[in-house]
């Protein structure tokens, strides 16, 4: 399996549409899920899966195959998926005394979990409580919850990827997994 | 130890980094302060619930709005198809070159196509190819999509590919024979005779 993966990153490093077409298959789905809890919603997942690659396309010369393709990959996917959360965040300060004054914060008026309403039905209201919660975990927490817990990285996997000390990882990992509890406790599923 | 020092073992705990002493320290506190303990049960549930949330499916067609963008020379359908299925591949080429060829034989405005060893003594005119009185033609004629007028005498084969011979005394003129050639079939079979023809003269 890895040595498949090193040829098919061999050839499309060279060029090769084929090899590259692979690559999207192999690792779709991973930057496809990683955008969909981070911004979630599928059209924003969509998107960052498709500029994911782009920039995977435009620098994959300058990958280093002594480092392991899924944390190269994965970086740029996160980047990318922090950026936009940041911009999102920007913009809803501009008008941040409104929501303020009425009580609620930024990631309340949050794009909605877009399932189509066949999904909805059986999506329990358990893990509707668990999306919203982690839809409203600040930036930096969501990042290390998602890659740990979605994609079941290791802490040093997923300090590799934000390019973080462990230490500074299992720090947000205490903190979001803290928010996450008092969340879940409130609306009594813990 | 209080317990606010003990959630911070608990965090420890579940990254899977308490041992030893601590690890003890831990186990000590929980067995005495319900608090910390239910605290530790609802830190495992979340990370449960959390780690069970399901993937949404990925959309179909993701791959091709991945390749769209990808500003690479794109390879087609078709050539991914063949890649797959070389022999079909061939086969389809062949079939299509066939198709191809058989309906540029029917075309109706084909032009006259005069061959053969007696060229040189033979006149040709408009569609027609003359054979002039008193010329005599020491070798084979083929005429497509013509007529053929025989004046003089022709020491070989006449061949007619979709074409008219007029002889104007008589057959003798044309010693090796007259052949008819009308419909694609026969042509084909014509050619394909032809080929193993030639290899049997080699």
């Amino acid at each position: 399996m890895e040595s498949t993966e090193v040829k098919i990153i061999k050839l499309a490093k060279k060029g090769n549409h084929q090899a590259f077409s692979d690559l999207v298959d192999l690792y779709k789905s991973k930057i496809y899920h990683l955008g969909y809890r981070m911004l979630g919603n599928k059209q924003e997942a969509e998107d960052i899966t498709q500029e994911t690659f782009l920039r995977v396309y435009k620098s994959i010369h300058k990958y280093d195959a002594k480092f392991k393709f899924s944390t190269w990959i994965f970086r740029i996917g996160t980047n990318l998926c922090i950026d936009r959360l940041r911009k999102r965040k920007n913009a809803f300060s501009l008008d941040a005394e409104t929501i303020e004054g009425e009580g609620i914060d930024g990631y309340d008026i949050l794009p909605s979990l877009d399932d189509s309403p066949d999904q909805q039905l059986i999506i329990s209201e358990t893990q509707r409580h668990v999306r919203e919660a982690i839809d409203k975990l600040p930036e930096k927490y969501k990042s290390v919850v998602v890659l740990r817990y979605l994609h079941d990285l290791s802490l040093q996997e997923v300090g590799d990827i934000l390019n973080m000390p462990v230490t500074t990882v299992k720090t947000r990992v205490h903190r979001g997994r803290e928010y996450l509890r008092k969340k879940l406790e409130h609306g009594n599923l813990i | 130890m209080n317990c606010k020092q003990v959630n911070s073992l608990l965090h420890e705990y579940l990254d899977g980094d308490l041992t030893g002493v601590k690890l003890h320290q831990l186990s000590h506190h929980l067995n005495t302060c319900s608090n910390c303990k239910e605290n530790l049960t609802q830190l495992e549930k979340t990370e449960a619930l959390t780690r069970s949330l399901p993937k949404s499916p990925v959309p179909d067609d993701l791959t091709d709005k991945i390749m769209d963008v990808i500003p690479m020379k794109r390879e087609t359908r078709w050539m991914r198809w063949a890649k797959q299925y070389p022999a079909l591949a061939a086969a389809a080429v062949f079939v299509i070159i066939m198709m191809g060829s058989l309906f540029a034989m029917n075309e109706p405005e084909s032009n006259l196509i005069v061959s053969g060893s007696g060229m040189e003594y033979v006149v040709i005119k408009d569609n027609q190819v003359i054979v002039p009185e008193g010329q005599t033609v020491n070798g084979d004629l083929v005429v497509e999509n013509g007529e053929i007028i025989v004046e003089g005498t022709v020491n070989g084969k006449v061949t007619l590919i979709d074409s008219e011979i007029n002889l104007l005394a008589s057959a003798e003129k044309v010693a090796g024979g007259v052949t008819h050639i009308d419909q694609t079939l026969d042509w084909i079979w014509y050619k394909i005779s032809g080929f193993f023809d030639f290899f049997k003269s080699e």
